[in-house]
């Protein structure tokens, strides 16, 4: 599936996902998370979101569209780059 | 059958006949071994030839990767490199941080490189689709560049091993780097990949990360295990300085403890309060902007992506491993500026040169100087004055072989040779520079730089926790060894008489290390408080679905350390390479205004050459080797299941 663009906050099921790129060392927890949570094996390529990197640097998170807003990625990001609330 | 954790090949590749073939990762080895380390030693052991030259084709480039790389164990980001070092000759494990996720995630738990090409290559290990690169376009770029090029032909998720112009002339003083950033290889390994004609090796898929997946055996405790890592990382009181600005987070106790400040060749610590007031974070983060940078799985990343905010390197970017190198080895020691600092880094790194030695070189090239022993003329630079337009000079020479550098180049091991009375200034140990120093801090990490078989590796490799420090009270270390699951029989001979013994604790730290290693964890500080062996064997049982008890976990970090000393026998080391720096003996250095001398801190006496030499036996005999040779005994290789290498 062709991740969305730009993403900086969605809601969706009344949750919101807040995502700081500036934030995130590309440690990749979150991946891994996700996709052992949803495909039982590791490999980020299996998650449901990407971290895109340009010259060793973050770029961009985006989320896959059928990303549920589980929260798991952001309760494995201790860098504060993904934080999960309430939409209004 | 393949295990969980693992991805259940070894890469076979030989650069001479440009052959590739993969074998199935034996299991039973696997068990005996744990990975990454553990499985390199034993192909070391097997693959390298005694007495070889590390620079031939015989030499091999053994890279490894753990069940638990490339999984969301937190520190899971080590790899494991293998090789015959040019520098001194030792055959030994270095660690460096990413690359082992990705070599994961493209379907392999180890490589063997072998042969040489005629012509630069690079290796591309993307899934299935391995092969053997012309890298004629990368040849004379330094790290950055190449990597940069590689990034924009594979994709920007592939991780890179490379090596810059410096590796490439064979200059024996070299390393690698691993995504531009983390270090791997002191001791020569650039020469050993430029001497294959091997640019770089690359891991991952057609357009960045490789597809296969790593399976984990029982989710459930996996979760309550990285949730309990979560939360002792959270829960450490420095991480938010270190997320902040690395390592540098660190420095200021550091610069009051003595611990790697060292000014005049070592013969000073600058006073403390005056060099936290002008080097300390806050001084430090005027001039430098740091930008968080992690491996994969690192939930406390302690290197950044520094940048110069203003000056004559303004916007100077530049990714750095040890963030404190800037005013630890330039500005104290030569009162150059912080941004200086970054730049001679800038260009050590991109060159692919070890800072290590080449500043305590430079340090000991002055003395020669100083003392009629050297001319500058000789050298072609005048070292009576250092200054950044010197070091450039130096660092050029080095990295081009020009005249006398190219002997600087090649280390310690080749000035002594040349100029035998530089052994007099120089404090090493089998050929490689301690970046700590026994005068200002004997504990565990320093005595665990004489013991260590590849020889003084640096500062964040030592096999041993940096919590046992002077200092310590005896009380906090005893807590450790219980943390460590020292045997009770094992304690009471450790704390004797109200004090420790640290070169009994030593083999402990030294086993539960290596285990780590083997199963690909990071054992910085902030992870080696997670990772206590009931800890590690937990994550490793609850990926492999191998239950292994902490106790049988830190007898594989055993077993792996006791094979690479015999591996290292066979080349000839034994105790007398194990030895004291002569200057740490029989000189002291002024710290705090006082001469400070190699003191056994937790009895509070003078280590001198006698005291010295019953520290080793003590460390020896806590390891059951023969106290005479400081090697393996027979009873021990059988016992810890290596009967094929009592032979040695």
């Amino acid at each position: 599936m062709k991740p969305k663009e730009n993403v900086k906050e969605r809601t969706l099921i009344k949750r919101k996902m807040e995502i700081h790129p500036e934030s995130c060392t590309g440690c990749l927890q979150c991946l891994m998370a996700c996709s052992l949570e949803y495909e039982q094996v590791v490999n980020p390529l299996l998650a449901r979101s990407s971290v895109i990197k340009d010259g060793g640097k973050v770029k961009k998170i985006t989320l896959r569209n059928d990303c549920t807003f589980c929260g798991l990625c952001t309760s494995v990001c201790l860098y504060g780059a993904r934080k999960l609330g309430r939409s209004s | 059958m393949k295990l969980n954790g693992y991805a259940g090949k070894i890469l076979y590749v030989d650069l001479s006949t440009g052959s590739i073939r993969t074998e199935a990762l034996d299991m039973e080895m696997a068990k005996q071994y744990i990975g990454a380390q553990g499985i390199n030693t034993r192909l070391a052991y097997d693959i390298l030839e005694p007495a070889i030259d590390p620079l031939g084709p015989k030499n091999a480039i053994i890279i490894g990767a753990g069940p638990l790389s490339g999984t969301p164990t937190p520190g899971a980001t080590k790899v494991n490199l293998t090789t015959k070092f040019p520098l001194n000759g030792a055959i030994g494990t270095a660690a460096g941080c990413g690359f082992a996720p990705q070599l994961k995630w493209a379907g392999y738990d180890n490589v063997v490189i072998t042969g040489a090409s005629l012509r630069p290559v690079y290796l591309a290990i993307l899934d299935d689709d391995v092969k053997i690169c012309d890298a004629s376009d990368l040849w004379g770029k330094d790290i950055r560049e190449a990597t940069d090029i590689l990034r924009n032909k594979h994709g920007q998720d592939i991780s890179t091993i490379c090596i810059g112009q410096a590796g490439e002339n064979l200059v024996k003083m070299t390393l690698a780097l691993i995504d531009t950033i983390s270090t791997l290889g002191r001791g020569g390994f650039g020469a050993v990949m430029g001497a294959k004609k091997l640019k770089a090796i690359i891991a991952g898929g057609d357009t960045g990360f490789g597809h296969h997946g790593i399976g984990i055996s029982d989710k459930k405790h996996f979760q309550e295990l990285l949730e309990h890592g979560m939360f002792r990382a959270l829960s450490d009181r420095n991480r938010d300085v270190w997320v902040k600005c690395g390592l540098m987070g660190v420095s200021e106790a550091w610069y009051r403890n003595g611990i790697l400040t060292y000014r005049d060749n070592r013969r000073e610590v600058p006073p403390g309060d005056d060099t936290v007031a002008k080097y300390g974070i806050d001084a430090y983060m005027k001039e430098i902007e740091a930008i968080p940078w992690a491996p994969p799985s690192c939930i406390t990343c302690d290197k950044s992506i520094l940048k110069v905010k203003s000056g004559e390197f303004a916007g100077l970017e530049s990714p750095q491993s040890l963030p404190p190198n800037s005013p630890l080895l330039f500005a104290i020691p030569y009162g150059l500026s912080m941004a200086e600092g970054l730049k001679g880094m800038d260009i050590l790194n991109r060159h692919g040169i070890d800072v290590i030695d080449m500043i305590a070189i430079i340090d000991v090239l002055m003395d020669l100087q100083k003392n009629g022993l050297m001319t500058a003329e000789q050298m072609g630079i005048d070292l009576s004055k250092i200054d950044f337009k010197t070091l450039s000079k130096i660092f050029e020479s080095i990295a081009k072989r020009k005249g006398f550098w190219e002997t600087v180049g090649d280390g310690l091991p080749a000035i002594f040779e040349k100029v035998p009375e530089a052994r007099r200034y120089a404090i090493e140990v089998k050929g490689l520079v301690p970046a700590l120093d026994g005068r200002t801090s004997l504990g565990i990490e320093t005595l665990g730089l004489l013991t260590l078989p590849r020889g003084a590796q640096s500062f964040s490799l030592v096999r041993s926790p940096s919590t046992v420090v002077p200092g310590i009270p005896p009380m906090m270390i005893r807590v450790l060894a219980g943390m460590y699951k020292i045997p009770l029989s094992a304690q009471k001979r450790i704390f004797r008489d109200g004090r420790c013994d640290l070169a009994r604790f030593l083999p402990y730290v030294e086993n539960h290390n290596t285990a780590l290693n083997c199963a690909g964890l990071c054992f910085r500080f902030y992870f080696g408080r997670i990772h206590s062996p009931v800890v590690a064997a937990g994550f490793y049982s609850a990926v492999t679905g191998i239950k292994l008890s902490a106790e049988e976990f830190d007898r594989v970090g055993e077993r792996v350390w006791n094979l690479q000393k015999v591996i290292n026998v066979r080349e000839g080391f034994d105790r007398k390479d194990d030895k004291f720096p002569e200057r740490w003996l029989n000189e002291p250095i002024k710290f705090q205004g006082k001469d400070k001398w190699t003191m056994d801190y937790t009895g509070g006496e003078k280590v001198t050459q006698e005291k010295a030499e019953a520290m080793l036996n003590s460390y020896y005999e806590e390891r059951e080797w023969d106290i005479e040779r400081g090697i393996p005994t027979e009873k021990k290789l059988v016992g810890l299941g290596l009967k094929e290498a009592v032979k040695v």
